[in-house]
This record gives structure tokens, C-alpha cells and sequence, in this order.
């Protein structure tokens, strides 16, 4: 490793745009993608969401398009974001900012690892060794200072190899998320086929108004009830048919619900003091939320399994308990009476959009009290297709915990070793059996 | 149309010219130039109301115009008097020596200052019945003070009297009577607007925004009616009852008011004078509504009010603890909080003020902040509670926010009728509704005359309109928790399109190929995985 002046080993380096370059009137559908400071929240580009120039105006900007294999670095507003663009992206080419500034390298600084590299606190630190102090946060003449840094870089095979190492821990935490998302998707698309359109599967040899016999879903000569002829009764309720026999049921008969209520607030610490705790829906992630807060003074619990379900603003956000933990006044806890979670799980994503467009409408909305929650009405299946439903969806859900508690593994995996393989503490080398400890804790992780 | 166009730039070049004489004579900003420009103006308009009345009496007078006021005072006294009596009761009562005419006369006379102050002091006199405004205790304040005190140097006096005479001379509003169009509502607002501002501290006087006195006077009053008694306890410079009282016609209603404010109060007879409503300025009274109500005991056809929201009044809270005030404040007073004693919520007060002085057939319209409608505990609920229990819930109209160019705060309009439709109660929500404009530092919202059309006709024919209305009963606000918020009543409408069985059958297979796929990736990459951690070596140095 040695100290390199960056000017050395840089190719190619531009500032974004100008405000007055980009207005809103040049966004349109599609076309080139423009960067903004979402897309730069992990190591490499975020592909979620973008807005749109038409190639002319891409073509009239020049030096503000960016391209594959390019670092994008912030210099104004969330300081410290740097992404690498992959070579694999969406898009060949894309538009960076006027708050971001672009960096390609040459052949002796590899750009994943220097990404890697600035998420170190190392790297940190020298990028913001140059933040000017007054006004917006900003990183100062970002260019000529960004040239002017010097880091300690290892030689370019030794980049390679540690690249390697921490992409393949994110490839896989990527995948694995990747993974969850079809997994819920294809649980929500079966939710709605059997209990919003009523097409759950009936044989085809039965008669369509009996439900009795269980019908895999796979069995391609299932046929759908509603679709099928299946007898259906208008519900005054609801107003709207429901399949005969179905009865329409309050949220309360059918899951336990408890209200969280908040312990004293002295009770609070980061310290892992206590009882897991969630106040409201802060913490919450795709599915299980992260562990900040503890209480040593528990007031309401939520089992594990249970649905967490925020009652403020934003109300109608769910997380499910990954451990038992106490729930704040945010927050509600529930499960499934008879045992159906998944099923639970899925119905209260459709109360969500209930939630969401009350929330849309613009009216206080204030919060979801007890009332409000333990009426919700909804049409309830009978046993044996809950029973059907549930024998499938929870499969998927297991696999969706597995995964979420593999990549909080990875996750951690990978901040403990990058600051070691970014100042040499570990070195990526042939493997000789000695070694490291690490090796062999590690691997019990992904024996699937 | 374009006379009158022509007409509204002369007034307006009239206020700003009186407004530069101010400025002359070192008054510009000085608390005292607003009474100047707005007690002159009402000299002037007093003055050709005058001239205009006694020529429709006797168009004899009139054939000369310049001898007008020598033909006045060459009447006989008692042709004078019956001259006099035959006015209307709203023309102020003039002697041919208080004209505008005869003081342009005698401008270049000495001690022109003093016989200035001495004829408005005799028209003040000579009017008080009509033209006065009271306080609680009874005491009449004047309609004109001696303007020219408020030159400190007197040698200016004179001069200063003089160049307010000769603007006022330059032309006359006569023309204006003769025509039934109520241009004098757009001049009070362009006389008052630099004094009218709410950085008054304690006592901040918002100012409603017209649409929002509009949709308010139209809902209240649908139909015609005659007689009607209008209040508003918190009146400011009065535009919600100037509304009122144009929906209703000007001489179909008496007006009613009250307001702390002295300013306001000079404001509103101003207003009223414009408006033609001279015969309801001895109603006006200052007074703290909420500790010295003048009028407790007054029963009201018609109530409108835009409160103060949060006040301190803590100096007069334990005033309001008396049994004489049990009946009035039903639902209890807000406690004194330890900090933050300006946030006291006095608009509670207000609308337990306005629910008992409403007669058996009363409605009002009371603008609150929104978090009234939904508050879950406290005197909020009670007053809820109240008005749904009693059947006195019309509707409510949540508006857009930044409707207010200076508030923040979101606010609905809540309307009362002793005699609703319980069964059919309107909420509305419009918060959606309206275009944002950037004046000044701040966001405000406009409503077009479409929308307002529609807030006041789907209210008015109580209609249900996705995402902006329903009508429900007093059961199902019940049921709710007395929420009044249209948003917990709305249908909630899930979108979903059918699947055919091929097309679901399709998806499945996608989702089973994706992850297929990314199963085998991911054996791939764990294995890649172990084999890269195998690699790691610590360095021991």
C-alpha cells in the first residue's frame, strides 16, 4: 500500500451541471436517466427510481453524462455519498446533478474498491477533510480538492481481490432481497386471485358450491370459484358479493390486537439494556426492523411473528416482529387468532391501501385508534382454504425471514471486515488452512 | 363598466394623494396617519352623500351648481329642518358650513386649522346618535377627532388643514350614488390594507379572505329572508358581515357586533358607512366578548365569526368561572397551561359564545382550526358532542391550507342550524382544491369561482361527491367518535381488475422461472462467498 496523490490515477473528472442547464420542464418519461442523491445511497448506483432527458439534451450537456465504470460522488446537500456505476446498469449512460460531481479513473484505481474504500471511515474523513464550513453543507472546490487528495491505496491486483470479496457479500444480500420482493409479490398475486377476485381454486370434477375438498394450487385443472359459476350472496356490509359462506367478520374476531403504549421515557437506551423496543414505525425496513432502542421498563409486548402496524403517521406501515420486543403507542401488535399469520399479513396489505388513501385524500387523518382498528371489516374464508392458503404463503414467508436474518449477517459481515482490508489489517491471499477463525463461523451462515 | 374603472382609479388616486400629504408633513407610518386618511375619506364621502341626498330632494337647489351651498344657506331655517327631516336616516345631518365647498372657501382665512377640527367636532356632535361607536360601559366614542393635533408643530397646522381640503375638492363621488354598484367594498380594502396587518402582537387581526366570507354567507343563506338580526362577537374590520349582509340585501338585516379592538372598530364603522349600513353603527360595541359580553342576553338570527384561535387569557380566566357564564361556557374553559400561555385555545370560548346566543331558528358559520374537528378528548369533543346530540350540525367545509395569507394554521368552516337536517349533515373536504401563488415571503392558496361555485352548491344540495363530500347522519357521526372530518366517512374504493385464469396461471409460472433463477444465482454466489472468505488473512505484525 502507499500514499497516491489521485490526480495521479484520475482519468476524467467533471462537475455536474448547472442549475439553469437542467429545468423541470426538460423531464420527460423516458430517455436519459438523471442521477439525484437517492441513487447514491449504496456503493454502487441505486436503480429504483429516476427522471428522464431526452438524448438531445443529454447530448447538449456533455461533460455532466456519466457512464459505466464511472464514481459519482455528492458535493452539495448529503455529504459522503460516493457509488460506482456498474457494468451491468440499466442504462449506458446517465446524467449526473448539479450537487454531484463524476470521477473516472485509470487503470491503476479500480472504482469498486474505491467506493468501498470512501465507505471506510478512513475514506470518510479525507473526503470530508475538504467541506466548507459555511452555509449548505459542501464539499469546497470539489474538483481541484477532490484531485488534490491523497490516499493509501493498495496495488491494483490487491483492489481487485478486496472488491471481490465485499461485492460478493453485497451481490448476495442484493439477490437475496431480490428474492423476498418476487416472494411477496407472488403471495400478494395469489391473495388477490382467491380473496379479492374469489377465484380460489375448486376442483373441477366438484361441484363449484362446495369447498371442501383442498385443490393445490398447482393442479392445472383447478378451476376459479367465481369464474367458475360459484354461487356468490351480496353482503350490505361490504356492499359488494361475497362466495356464499363466507361471513364478514370484525379485524377483533379474528386477531388478538394489542395497542402499544410507551414505557417512561428514563427507561429508553442504545445500550442493549432491557427489552428490544419500537416506539413507532422509525425503525421499520422492507419487512423487519433494525434494533436501535431498548426500554428496561416494558409496558406492551409484541410476539414474535406478530405484525407490527403503525397507528401514526405514517399510519398503516407494517414490519413483522423478528423477536418478542415491546411496542410504543406508534405501534400496534397483531396475529392470527386460529393460526393463519400469513394470511393475516397479506390482509392487512390490503387494508394498507385503505390506510394509504385516507392518507392520500389530505385529511387529518390524526391517528388509527382502537375503535378504528378492532372494526375493521373484512370478509373471512373458510377453513379449508385459509388452511390451503396458508399452507403455501408461509413457505414463502419463512424463506423471506431466512433471508432477512442472512442478510443482517452479511450486512455486518461486511462493515467489520471492510475497515480491516482497507488498512491492510486483513489481506486477501491463497488460502494455506491457517488462518482465520472467521473462515469457519462464517461458512455455517450459508449452508443452506 | 369602464366609467366605473375610471372612477376606482380616481378614489384610489384620492387615498394615495391624501397619503402623500401625510407623508409631507413627517406622518408617514405614524399610528395617527391611518385615522387621518380613513376620517377624512369618511368626511368626504359624508360630504357628496350629503350633497347627493338634498339634490334628490329638491332638484330646485340644484340648478346652479356652484351656488349649491350659498342656495343652502340662503334657506329659511325651517325650510332647512324639513329639509332635514326628510332625509333618509343614514345621510348625515349637514349645515351648508360643514361642506367640503365652504371650507375650500375660506382656506386662505387665519387659524384655518382651527375652524378644520371645529367643523368636524360639530359634524361629530351634530351626528353622534347615528354615527357613534360604544364600549361596554355605554361610553360613545367620536366620529372625527381634531386632526390637526396630530401636527406637534403648529405653525404647520394651516397648511397641513389646507392640502387635505384642496385633494378633497378635486372631484366628487356623487356620481357613484347614482348607480347601484358597490365599488366602495373594493376601495375600503385598498384604504385600509397598509394599516391592516397582524403584527399587532397580542391582538392580531387576520383578515378573511373573501372567498372564504363568501362561501359563507351563501351557504348560511340560500333563500331570501327579511328582518334578519347578523352578529359577529369578533368582528375585526368586519368583512364576514359585510358579506352577510350582501347576501341578504343591505335593508333586509341589522348588523351586530363586537370586538376589543379600538382600531377595528373605527375599521367596521367605516365599513358599515360604505356599505350602507349606517343605521347599524350604534350596534357596534368594543368590548372583550368573551369577559364583558354587551350583548348575553341577545338572541341572533344569523352568526358569523373568524375568532382569534390562541390568545392568553389567562389576566380574565378566572372571571369566566362564574355561574352567571355556566349556562354560556357548557363544555368548561381551557385550563391556564405553565408555559406557553399564548396558546391558549380562546376560539372554544367563541364557539360556546356563539352556540348560546343563537335564537330557536339560528344558523352560523364559525371558521376554527381544523384540529377542532377531530380533537379526541376535552372541551373540543364536548362542544362535538354537543351540536350532534342536539341536531345543530349543518355541515363543515375544511379548507385548503394557506387559504389564510397569514396563518399557517389549516382551517374549517363549521355551520350551525338550530333547525338542520340531522339526517343529512354535509362534510366537506376541500382541502384539494384551489391554486398556489406565492405572495410576498408567503404560499397562499386561491380558490377560482368554479370551485368556490362548487363548494357552495354541492353543500347547498347536499350532495355526495367522491373525494369531497358525504352526507351522513347524526348516528354515523356517532359512531365515528364525533369526528367532523369528511375523510373518515369517505367510500373507500380498491381498484382491482379481474384476472383470467390463463393470465393468473402465467404470472405463477413467471415467478416460479424468476426464482428459479435466482435460486441457482444464489448458490452460485455462496459458494463464491466461501470461497473468497477462505482467502482472508489477518496480517500478524
Amino acid at each position: 500500500m502507499k500514499e497516491t496523490k489521485l490526480s495521479s490515477v484520475i482519468d476524467v473528472i467533471s462537475m455536474g451541471p448547472f442549475g439553469s442547464d437542467i429545468k423541470v420542464d426538460n423531464f420527460i418519461s423516458h430517455g436519459i436517466p438523471v442521477l439525484n442523491g437517492s441513487n447514491l445511497t449504496s456503493h454502487k448506483l441505486v436503480e429504483n427510481s429516476f427522471k428522464y432527458v431526452s438524448l438531445e439534451k443529454a447530448n447538449k450537456l456533455g461533460k455532466a453524462n456519466a457512464f459505466r465504470g464511472d464514481i459519482v460522488i455528492t458535493h452539495r446537500g448529503t455529504l459522503g455519498q460516493v457509488a460506482y456505476i456498474p457494468y451491468n446498469s440499466k442504462y449506458e449512460r446517465y446524467i449526473i446533478s448539479q450537487s454531484q460531481f463524476r470521477v473516472r479513473f485509470t487503470a491503476d484505481l479500480d472504482p469498486v474498491y474505491f467506493s468501498y474504500l470512501m465507505k471506510s471511515d478512513y475514506g470518510q474523513k479525507k473526503l470530508m477533510s475538504f467541506k466548507s464550513h459555511v452555509g449548505v453543507p459542501a464539499l469546497a472546490q470539489a474538483t481541484s480538492n477532490f484531485k488534490r487528495l491523497e490516499l493509501r491505496l493498495h496495488d491494483i491486483i490487491n483492489q481487485k481481490q478486496i472488491a471481490a470479496v465485499l461485492s460478493a457479500l453485497d451481490d448476495k444480500i442484493e439477490l437475496n432481497n431480490k428474492i423476498n420482493i418476487e416472494l411477496e409479490q407472488m403471495a400478494k398475486t395469489l391473495y388477490d386471485y382467491w380473496f379479492v377476485q374469489f377465484d380460489f381454486p375448486v376442483a373441477s370434477t366438484s361441484s363449484a358450491t362446495t369447498d371442501t375438498e383442498l385443490v393445490e394450487v398447482t393442479d392445472k385443472h383447478a378451476k376459479g370459484y367465481k369464474s367458475s359459476g360459484g354461487e356468490m350472496v351480496y353482503n350490505a356490509v361490504l356492499k359488494r358479493e361475497i362466495p356464499k359462506g363466507w361471513e364478514v367478520k370484525r379485524l377483533s374476531e379474528i386477531a388478538n390486537i394489542t395497542m402499544g403504549q410507551s414505557p417512561a421515557g428514563t427507561s429508553y437506551n442504545q445500550d442493549k439494556q432491557g427489552m428490544m423496543f419500537f416506539q413507532g414505525s422509525t425503525d421499520f425496513e422492507w419487512r423487519f426492523p433494525t434494533v436501535r432502542m431498548y426500554t428496561t421498563a416494558p409496558t406492551r409486548f409484541a410476539l414474535e411473528g406478530d405484525i407490527l402496524l403503525s397507528v401514526r403517521a405514517p399510519i398503516g406501515t407494517m414490519n413483522v416482529a423478528s423477536t418478542n420486543c415491546c411496542i410504543g403507542r406508534g405501534l400496534a401488535a397483531l396475529n392470527s387468532r386460529d393460526g393463519y399469520n400469513s394470511y393475516l399479513i397479506y390482509q392487512m396489505n390490503y387494508f394498507k391501501k385503505k390506510f394509504d388513501y385516507l392518507n392520500s385524500v389530505g385529511t387529518t387523518f390524526g391517528s388509527l385508534t382502537k375503535d378504528d382498528l378492532y372494526n375493521l371489516e373484512l370478509v373471512y374464508p373458510s377453513k379449508e382454504i385459509l388452511i390451503n392458503f396458508e399452507k403455501i404463503v408461509s413457505t414463502f414467508d419463512k424463506k423471506i425471514k431466512i433471508n432477512s436474518l442472512q442478510n443482517q449477517e452479511l450486512a455486518s459481515l461486511r462493515d467489520w471486515l471492510l475497515p480491516m482490508l482497507m488498512n491492510g489489517q486483513v489481506r486477501v491471499g491463497e488460502s494455506d488452512g491457517e488462518g482465520l477463525g472467521l473462515v469457519a463461523e462464517s461458512q455455517s451462515y450459508y449452508n443452506k | 363598466m369602464t366609467h366605473d374603472i375610471q372612477f376606482i382609479t380616481k378614489t384610489k388616486s384620492l387615498i394615495d394623494n391624501l397619503k402623500s400629504v401625510c407623508a409631507i408633513y413627517g406622518l408617514g407610518n405614524d399610528g395617527n396617519e391611518f385615522k387621518i386618511i380613513t376620517q377624512v375619506f369618511l368626511y368626504k364621502f359624508l360630504n357628496d352623500k350629503f350633497r347627493y341626498a338634498v339634490k334628490q330632494e329638491m332638484p330646485a337647489i340644484v340648478e346652479d351648481e356652484k351656488k349649491f351651498s350659498k342656495a343652502l344657506r340662503d334657506l329659511p331655517e325651517d325650510d332647512y329642518q324639513f329639509l332635514l327631516a326628510a332625509l333618509d336616516p343614514n345621510i348625515p345631518r349637514l349645515q351648508p358650513e360643514h361642506l367640503i365647498s365652504h371650507l375650500f372657501s375660506k382656506q386662505n382665512d387665519g387659524d384655518f386649522a382651527k375652524l378644520f377640527d371645529d367643523t368636524l367636532r360639530q359634524i361629530s356632535i351634530q351626528n353622534a346618535e347615528v354615527f357613534s361607536v360604544k364600549s361596554f360601559t355605554g361610553a360613545k366614542d367620536i366620529l372625527f377627532d381634531e386632526l390637526s393635533q396630530f401636527i406637534s408643530d403648529s405653525s404647520q397646522r394651516d397648511a397641513f388643514c389646507k392640502a387635505l381640503i384642496n385633494k378633497l375638492f378635486e372631484f366628487s363621488f356623487e356620481e357613484m350614488f347614482k348607480q347601484k354598484y358597490d365599488f366602495f367594498a373594493t376601495i375600503f380594502e385598498y384604504l385600509i390594507k397598509d394599516y391592516n396587518t397582524d403584527s399587532g402582537g397580542k391582538y392580531a387581526e387576520y383578515y378573511t379572505p373573501h372567498a372564504v366570507a363568501r362561501i359563507m354567507a351563501q351557504i348560511m343563506v340560500p333563500e331570501s329572508v327579511k328582518g334578519a338580526k347578523c352578529y359577529d362577537p369578533s368582528a375585526g374590520s368586519g368583512t364576514l358581515l359585510m358579506s352577510l349582509a350582501h347576501q341578504i340585501g343591505e335593508e333586509n338585516c341589522t348588523i351586530y357586533s363586537e370586538d376589543i379592538s379600538q382600531k377595528s372598530s373605527n375599521m367596521l364603522r367605516l365599513n358599515l358607512v360604505l356599505n350602507n349600513l349606517t343605521h347599524s353603527i350604534p350596534n357596534i360595541i368594543k368590548t372583550n366578548t368573551i369577559a364583558q359580553p354587551y350583548y348575553l342576553e341577545s338572541k341572533f338570527d344569523y352568526i358569523v365569526s373568524n375568532p382569534p384561535f390562541k390568545l392568553d387569557f389567562s389576566d380574565f380566566h378566572a372571571d369566566l368561572d362564574k355561574d352567571a357564564f355556566k349556562k354560556r361556557f357548557f363544555a368548561g374553559i381551557p385550563n391556564i397551561p405553565k408555559s406557553k400561555k399564548e396558546a391558549m385555545s380562546i376560539y372554544l370560548m367563541f364557539i360556546q359564545h356563539i352556540m348560546y346566543s343563537l335564537n330557536d331558528n339560528g344558523k352560523a358559520a364559525i371558521v376554527v382550526p381544523t384540529g377542532f374537528i377531530t380533537a379526541q378528548s376535552g372541551i373540543e369533543k364536548k362542544i362535538r358532542e354537543r351540536l350532534i346530540d342536539n341536531g345543530w350540525l349543518r355541515g363543515v367545509v375544511s379548507m385548503p391550507s394557506n387559504i389564510f395569507a397569514s396563518t399557517g394554521t389549516n382551517v374549517s368552516v363549521l355551520f350551525l342550524d338550530k333547525k338542520a337536517d340531522n339526517q343529512h349533515i354535509v362534510l366537506m373536504d376541500a382541502s384539494k382544491l384551489g391554486n398556489t401563488i406565492k405572495e410576498g415571503k408567503n404560499q397562499r392558496t386561491v380558490l377560482t369561482t368554479a370551485e368556490e361555485d362548487e363548494i357552495i352548491s354541492t353543500f347547498n344540495q347536499k350532495e355526495a361527491v367522491e373525494d369531497l363530500s358525504v352526507v351522513v347522519s347524526k348516528e354515523e357521526i356517532a359512531a365515528k367518535n364525533y369526528s367532523f372530518s369528511a375523510g373518515q366517512y369517505f367510500e373507500v374504493k380498491i381498484e382491482y381488475t379481474d384476472i383470467t385464469a390463463d393470465e393468473f396461471a402465467t404470472k405463477m409460472e413467471n415467478f416460479e422461472t424468476h426464482l428459479t433463477n435466482l435460486f441457482a444465482e444464489g448458490n452460485t454466489l455462496d459458494q463464491e462467498i466461501q470461497k473468497q472468505l477462505k482467502e482472508l488473512k489477518y496480517e500478524r505484525n
